[in-house]
């Protein structure tokens, strides 16, 4: 079935509200709400150290980085990510959760606790237009 | 669980990891490799497939997952930035 959600972006950047769930056990459903940013640039997703400490989640591994400054290394984290489409037919409106990922931890500096990258973002089909309109359907 | 042993095996498989990465490329790339104790004990497709194994294997939560790839994180929006 599938989901979708609608939403005005800002003019200059495209965020979402999202949760933020441990990877396991996966029928564990409480996780951490969250603000992300849509970066088609990003390859990967990433949470804030702030959201990782409320998860309890740890390192899982580690992966080069690049950069303007050149390569570097970071940690990995394995999280899961759930959106709350629109109101389906029936009136009921569940999270979908996306299947665990492994991104990266991100600091607190930032305007968004999350960064929705394309291995989250080719899951789905995203549109966007000039009157800021953006559409997300998934599932 | 320990969560400096847990660093301490991450970083120790890491450094593992690195010296084999060549030789696994031909056949694994983009699967997720599973290490414990410097040595990898399986290839998976998906995240979860991995974790479910971990999970089963190793009740401490001690293991780390390394993906199959030569090819750099590329975090878009500031990774290029050129600093002044």
């Amino acid at each position: 079935m599938l989901h979708r959600i609608e939403w005005q972006r800002e003019q200059r950047r495209i965020l979402l509200p999202v949760h933020v769930l441990a990877p396991f056990p996966v029928t564990d459903l409480t996780g951490v709400e969250a603000t992300a940013l849509i970066d088609t640039g990003s390859s990967v997703s990433g949470i804030a150290v702030g959201i990782a400490r409320s998860l309890r989640l740890s390192g899982l591994g580690k992966g080069p980085l690049k950069s303007a400054q050149g390569e570097s290394q970071i940690e990995r984290y394995a999280f899961r990510v759930a959106i709350t489409p629109d109101c389906e037919e029936n009136g009921a409106t569940f999270p979908f959760v996306f299947e665990e990922v492994i991104g990266i931890e991100l600091t607190n500096a930032f305007e968004f606790s999350a960064l929705i990258g394309m291995d989250i973002l080719g899951q789905c089909d995203f549109t966007t237009n000039r009157d800021r309109h953006c559409s997300l359907a998934f599932g | 669980m320990d969560q400096a042993r847990q660093k301490l095996e991450v970083d120790q498989n890491y450094d593992a990891f690195v010296r084999m990465l060549g030789a696994l490329l031909p056949e694994h790339r983009d699967q997720l490799a599973l290490m414990r104790d410097g040595g990898i004990v399986g290839f998976y497709s998906t995240p979860r497939a991995a974790l479910e194994a971990a999970v089963e294997k190793f009740p401490d939560g001690i293991f780390s997952v390394q993906e199959v790839t030569d090819e750099p994180i590329d975090l878009g929006f500031w990774s290029h930035v050129a600093p002044h």
